[in-house]
């Protein structure tokens, strides 16, 4: 259980969360601020 | 319902946002000062006008009570959203802001005028298309502040539209974009505090996340599902798989595109905010739409133990957040917060659009259409009363709402994705997209989404959102009449960086 939520309901929302962070991040990282 | 407590701190909201119109007036000495605050928008105040324009008086009601009607299947609303801020400045930001900074763009018609070389036909149709679908939303707009107004202090509707309208007018017209921003600044702070503050109450009070969820649980074992069975057997359980990857390209896309979100970013004072501002907006907007939904399965879970009771009305679940507060907080100071917060969420939507529609008409249909020999303060003139005829027209129609006034809220967000996405989407990146495909995809779009919308609502209900059909009918049109007619020339597609790329390589 996942704060009363089933087990895969929680990994899969807080799993796309998470990309969505990844991403962001990734993106980030590789903008140039030169241009 | 109101005290003097929620006098004073609405009255002195009031006073501060006529402050910051009279303030932001004085910086105003021309047109691209008005309508792009002489793109001088810090890091802050550009990503928080982004979030607020994407966020609307919906985000207080609409997502708590969805998150109180359907439990956790509607959750990737809280990150498509939110997304939408990310899209828009990833995807379409840093281009036109690099773009559009070399060119002298103020609107997003003059990118589109630029790049597909079609100063009246396709500038004509956005702008006219864009003004239609932000007076829409405007109507719904005005609605929800008179609902709270109404509902706080009891006078009647058409005196609470018109002590909103006047004081939003007053400082959009004064202080455009300058005015419009700072404002938003203030609207967002308190938003995003606001909601800090009191959805742990609501939700704290209900017994918290994992008592919550259990409740839910016993109501509908799917509301703690990611997503309801395919087919809905139920009105509340359309968020099905292939209804949530509809919703989430209307959401991400369509929000994106909108014409008073996707200006902004053309105000932006440099290019390097565009490194970290999708995060900052994502993470900011996001756990603030979390915590409103959130506070929606509370109010459910309370609602469902007998300890409080919505409206018997038929949007009951719009009460939700309303609700939950009034039950988790009876303290009267925090009470009239609240009563501010809700009226930041929707003036900080509403003033971004009258902006977009008093721009839209001055800049593309007045100054570079019927009278490109306007002298720059006639334009700025023409802004103003342009702001001015579309708060009282919208305001007019908020008086007497249209019976189906959800319904045009939600046909206007399709019909944005329908009209400007693929436009847009293929202009940036694909140097074969043509000025006949564009006015074509676009026209087509609009016409689509009208159709499918109104299949869907009077004739018979569709799977997934009407807008995907039109998305999908727009970029087929696209492609095909690009295929067969001739190229824009390659000044104008290197002109404004066409290609495969979102920074210049």
């Amino acid at each position: 259980m996942f704060f009363g939520l089933p087990l895969h309901t929680g990994l899969i929302v807080s799993g796309a969360v998470a990309l969505v962070i990844v991403v962001l991040t990734l993106w980030g990282l590789s903008f140039r601020e030169a241009s | 319902m109101a005290d003097l407590i929620t006098f004073v701190l609405i009255g002195l909201y009031f006073v501060v946002l006529i402050g910051i119109g009279s303030w932001a007036s004085k910086k105003i000495h021309n047109t691209e000062d008005y309508i792009l605050a002489g793109r001088s928008l810090g890091f802050w105040v550009f990503t928080i006008l982004i979030i607020c324009s994407v966020c609307s008086g919906m985000t207080l009601l609409g997502v708590s009570g969805f998150g109180y009607s359907s439990g956790w299947p509607g959750i990737w609303e809280q990150i498509f959203v939110p997304l939408a801020a990310s899209f828009c400045i990833i995807v379409f930001g840093v281009k036109l802001h690099a773009v559009g900074k070399e060119r002298g763009y103020m609107t997003v018609q003059d990118y589109l005028a630029d790049r597909f070389e079609s100063p009246r036909a396709l500038r004509g149709l956005s702008a006219v298309s864009g003004i239609i679908v932000s007076l829409v939303y405007l109507v719904g707009q005005y609605t929800a502040i008179s609902i709270v107004l109404v509902w706080l202090f009891g006078i009647p509707h058409w005196e609470a539209l018109l002590i909103s309208g006047v004081i939003i007018t007053a400082y959009t017209v004064v202080g455009g974009l300058y005015a419009v921003s700072w404002t938003t600044l203030i609207q967002g702070g308190i938003l995003i505090l606001g909601v800090f503050l009191m959805a742990p109450f609501v939700i704290v009070s209900a017994g918290g996340l994992s008592h919550i969820n259990t409740v839910l649980a016993g109501v509908d074992p799917n509301f703690v599902e990611p997503w309801f069975p395919s087919p809905a057997y139920a009105p509340y359980a359309f968020a099905t798989p292939e209804f949530l990857v509809s919703f989430g390209i209307l959401l991400m896309v369509g929000l994106a595109c909108a014409p008073h979100v996707i200006n902004n970013v053309l105000a932006a004072k440099e290019a390097r905010y565009f490194k970290w501002a999708p995060l900052v907006a994502f993470g900011i907007y996001g756990v603030v739409m979390f915590l409103v939904k959130f506070t929606g399965f509370a109010v459910r879970s309370l609602v469902e133990e007998g300890t409080i009771v919505l409206p018997a009305t038929v949007n009951a679940q719009d009460f939700a957040f309303i609700s939950g507060v009034e039950y988790a907080m009876p303290n009267v100071a925090l009470w009239a917060l609240f009563a501010v917060i809700v009226l930041a969420a929707v003036m900080s939507t509403t003033d971004r659009l009258m902006l977009t529609v008093g721009t839209m008409f001055a800049w593309d249909i007045y100054k570079n259409i019927l009278r490109p020999s306007a002298p720059d303060k006639e334009v700025l003139l023409v802004s103003k009363v342009a702001v001015i005829v579309a708060a009282g027209s919208t305001l007019w129609l908020a008086i007497n709402p249209p019976p189906m006034l959800a319904w045009l809220i939600w046909m206007g967000i399709g019909v944005m994705l329908a009209t400007f996405a693929v436009p847009l989407l293929a202009g940036l990146y694909w140097r074969g997209a043509t000025k006949e495909g564009a006015i074509a995809s676009m026209g087509l779009g609009l016409v689509a989404a009208t159709v499918f919308g109104y299949w869907h609502q009077f004739v018979a209900p569709l799977p997934v959102h009407f807008s995907l059909y039109a998305l999908v009918i727009s970029a087929l049109t696209m492609v095909v009449v690009s295929l067969v007619t001739a190229s824009n020339s390659r000044d104008a597609l290197d002109n404004t960086q066409t290609g495969w790329f979102i920074q210049s390589p």
